[in-house]
């Protein structure tokens, strides 16, 4: 239904804000139009009221709520339409799914070796190879691939705190025995190795490996 | 309002214009008038009686010639009461007790459904109707925009209304 041109009249006319044209032919409109007249009385009757009635409970001078309106959120607020709120919640939501797609969602892997500050890390990487995954026996040896002649590699064995770091020519290092004990099925440890020439120049490095002995069933 | 009474008799659409009519009165004279409710009866006798006589020939809508009538009736009672008034002053109207009950009623109906609403909505009701306001000098006053402002109006009205028994 269209909105009568005369509708935004009807306030003016009720508070006496119209010109004595204006108001003659309001006067002779709403004689004729059901609608505007509708909407004045029941327009009337309110205004009547308010002006009236102790709403506004005038003798304790009436104080409308200015902090929201002059706080910035609060103006914010009054310029945004509830079209321009479903908007903004959608191009929210879009964020966030985009966030949440482009963060990897695995486990992060552990960062390599933490070098300290006169460290730096020369060739490739260091491969561990054994044990990397769950494994059904407390593993004998951990095992790596060499990266060159002349290299000493120190490694690291944690769990919940460390288990022991010892240093090799070799490319494997056979667990001691107080340490496999130390070893329980169903828990995570990490190991990890570091390679470093003769000079004492760290050439290579793992990444902190994992694994865990399957708990017998 | 014309297409509702076009298959009435003539004389039964006039009598329905009786709201309108009243309204424009009560405007007129004030509804604190003793007679408003007599005027209103003087124009709806006198249109009938326009129409049985062929002085209403159908030119203009029935609403215009009402509006004729009433407009004319008014400026006549208000000369005529000036007159009178210079003799002796008017008596006190009489009020209905019944009526003055149910006008009672409604108020406090209104009275109570403004109370209620958001600081928001009434903030702006007070500045529009009882200060009197402009559009944008409420807009300004309240820091929104004027169109805001027409919103809020509308809603707090609509919300009025919606609370109060019909």
């Amino acid at each position: 239904m269209n909105k009568c041109r005369y509708e935004d009249l009807i306030d003016s006319y009720l508070l006496d804000k119209l010109r004595p044209e204006e108001q003659t032919d309001f006067e002779e409109h709403y004689f004729i139009c059901r609608s505007c007249f509708n909407k004045m009385s029941e327009r009337d009757e309110i205004i009547q009221v308010l002006k009236k009635e102790d709403v506004f409970d005038t003798q304790k001078e009436y104080r409308f709520e200015r902090a929201k309106a002059d706080s910035w959120l609060g103006r914010a607020a009054d310029l945004l339409t509830p079209r321009r709120w479903a908007l903004i919640g959608v191009s929210a939501a879009a964020v966030i799914l985009a966030v949440w797609l482009i963060i990897p969602r695995t486990e992060t892997r552990s960062s390599p070796f933490v070098l300290t500050g006169d460290q730096t890390v020369r060739g490739a990487a260091l491969t561990a190879l054994s044990p990397v995954a769950d494994v059904v026996e407390t593993p004998a040896a951990l095992e790596w691939k060499g990266v060159g002649n002349d290299i000493e590699y120190k490694v690291s064995l944690s769990g919940k705190s460390s288990l022991m770091s010892a240093t090799t020519k070799e490319t494997r290092l056979v667990l001691p025995d107080d340490v496999k004990t130390k070893i329980k099925p169903g828990e995570t440890y990490r190991w990890e190795v570091q390679a470093f020439k003769a000079d004492g120049t760290l050439v290579a490095v793992s990444g902190r490996v994992k694994f865990r002995v399957r708990p017998k069933s | 309002m014309e297409t509702e009474k076009k298959d009435l008799p003539l004389d039964e659409a006039i009598l329905q214009y009786r709201t309108v009519i009243s309204f424009r009165v009560r405007r007129a004279l004030g509804s604190s008038t003793p007679d408003w409710e007599d005027v209103v009866d003087e124009i709806l006798m006198q249109a009938i009686e326009k129409v049985k006589s062929g002085a209403f020939r159908g030119d203009s809508t029935v609403g215009t010639f009402l509006y004729t009538i009433t407009s004319r009736r008014i400026i006549d009672h208000i000369r005529q009461k000036t007159k009178v008034l210079r003799h002796a002053p008017e008596p006190a109207p009489f009020p209905d007790p019944h009526v003055e009950a149910e006008g009672r009623e409604r108020a406090r109906q209104i009275s109570e459904a403004i109370a209620k609403l958001k600081p928001k909505f009434r903030d702006v009701l007070y500045l529009y109707y009882y200060k009197e306001l402009s559009r944008d000098e409420v807009a300004r006053e309240l820091g929104i925009s004027p169109r805001r402002v027409s919103e809020r109006v509308n809603y707090a009205i609509k919300l009025v209304k919606k609370s109060i028994k019909p």
